[in-house]
């Protein structure tokens, strides 16, 4: 995993097969050909084609295969050989089955996030009552910091039109990052479904993982975002400013180092999970 | 490692390459020389083989996918680059 190529995204064209290599068309008729077996995962965005035989090339060849939305900020679905190498995500179910292993996890993870904040011994519940408290405050001093008004977080599904600006955004700007980590997730071969702080929700893993970014990410680029739209939603000037961030941050090279620190603390020896 | 290969080479910068490398073939360079040693390398002949020197050079790199190519003058496949990774195009445009 780690000497293969994380990503390629590719975008309208045509992945087919010939003489046993995966070659890529793209719209202007230009012909590549993907050195899949080095590469551990494909993002294919909008207007991709796939032949069977290049899915089966692929597979055989262990490069797992994501269908996503314009550069790759909504995912979609997942092709994964069943013979994928299954070591992390065995790591991750032995960390989440067992209880203290699992709130260490939790622990690290809000250790992140508030620095200054004496987790020690305190169990998920109350660290979560912490992490709301601290949230809340982290709104309000953005909100003062951008001079933005801010009435709390409300968010209704499939009603987003009626949310205020900065609710907008940061709805959109989270939906984009639970794309690019879901993708990121799977690429590494762990499970979005086991979650260490999340439960119960479709994704609790990519949930755990948001958190950790959506400081710089969302929250304060909504703020931002809202003082400078004055009044007017504009829907491309959010997907910009939201992805300037992420490749300023580094966003796929940071989450692959972190999820490593969070399960396994920073104590980790290569090649040792325990 | 770098290995260089080329059409076509000046005689005195052959010479010169022979301080660092083998030439098993004619016109394939190998060399063990590693990083800033290399870069030099890599300098020179950027700056005396002129244009038609169809000079291809290849790196070992210390991350992932563990190699990079440098390209100099007439070469018929495109080298590209998407998300990064250095890639050979075929085929231009008209089909």
């Amino acid at each position: 995993m780690k000497d293969k190529y994380p990503f390629l995204y590719l975008e309208r064209g045509r992945l087919e097969v010939d003489d046993s290599s995966v070659k890529w068309i793209d719209s202007e008729g230009n012909v590549v050909r993907l050195p899949i077996a080095t590469i551990n995962t494909l993002l294919l965005g909008p207007g991709t084609a796939i032949t069977h035989e290049a899915v089966k090339v692929i597979t055989s060849a262990n490069c797992s295969v994501c269908w996503v939305g314009e550069d790759s900020l909504l995912f979609y679905a997942v092709g994964k050989s069943p013979t994928a190498d299954t070591r992390n995500m065995r790591a991750q179910m032995l960390l989440a089955s067992d209880d203290k292993k699992s709130v260490e996890v939790a622990r690290r993870m809000f250790a992140r996030r508030f620095p200054m904040a004496d987790l020690a011994g305190k169990n998920l519940k109350t660290m979560m009552g912490m992490e709301g408290y601290r949230v809340r405050e982290l709104y309000e001093q953005k909100a003062g910091q951008y001079k933005v008004g801010w009435k709390g977080r409300c968010f209704q599904p499939g009603k987003f039109e009626m949310g205020d600006i900065t609710n907008r955004v940061l709805t959109s700007a989270n939906a984009a990052l639970y794309g690019i980590l879901t993708s990121a997730v799977y690429a590494m071969g762990y499970s979005p479904h086991i979650g260490f702080i999340h439960s119960g929700s479709p994704l609790p893993f990519v949930y755990d993982l948001a958190d950790l970014y959506k400081e710089k990410l969302c929250i304060d680029l909504a703020f931002s975002l809202t003082y400078d739209m004055a009044g007017q939603y504009n829907k491309a000037k959010v997907a910009s400013e939201f992805r300037k961030r992420v490749i300023e941050m580094d966003l796929l090279v940071k989450v692959g180092q972190d999820i490593q620190s969070v399960l396994v603390g920073d104590n980790y020896v290569s090649g040792d999970c325990k | 490692m770098l290995v260089v290969i080329a059409n076509d080479i000046p005689p005195a910068v052959r010479g010169r390459m022979k301080l660092w490398f083998v030439e098993p073939r004619p016109n394939v360079f190998v060399s063990g020389v590693q990083d800033s040693v290399a870069d030099d390398v890599v300098t020179y002949l950027y700056n005396y083989c002129p244009a038609g020197s169809g000079l291809m050079v290849f790196r070992k790199a210390k991350h992932t996918p563990g190699y990079k190519i440098l390209g100099l003058g007439d070469t018929k496949r495109n080298l590209i680059e998407i998300d990064g990774l250095q890639l050979v195009q075929e085929k231009d445009g008209v089909l």
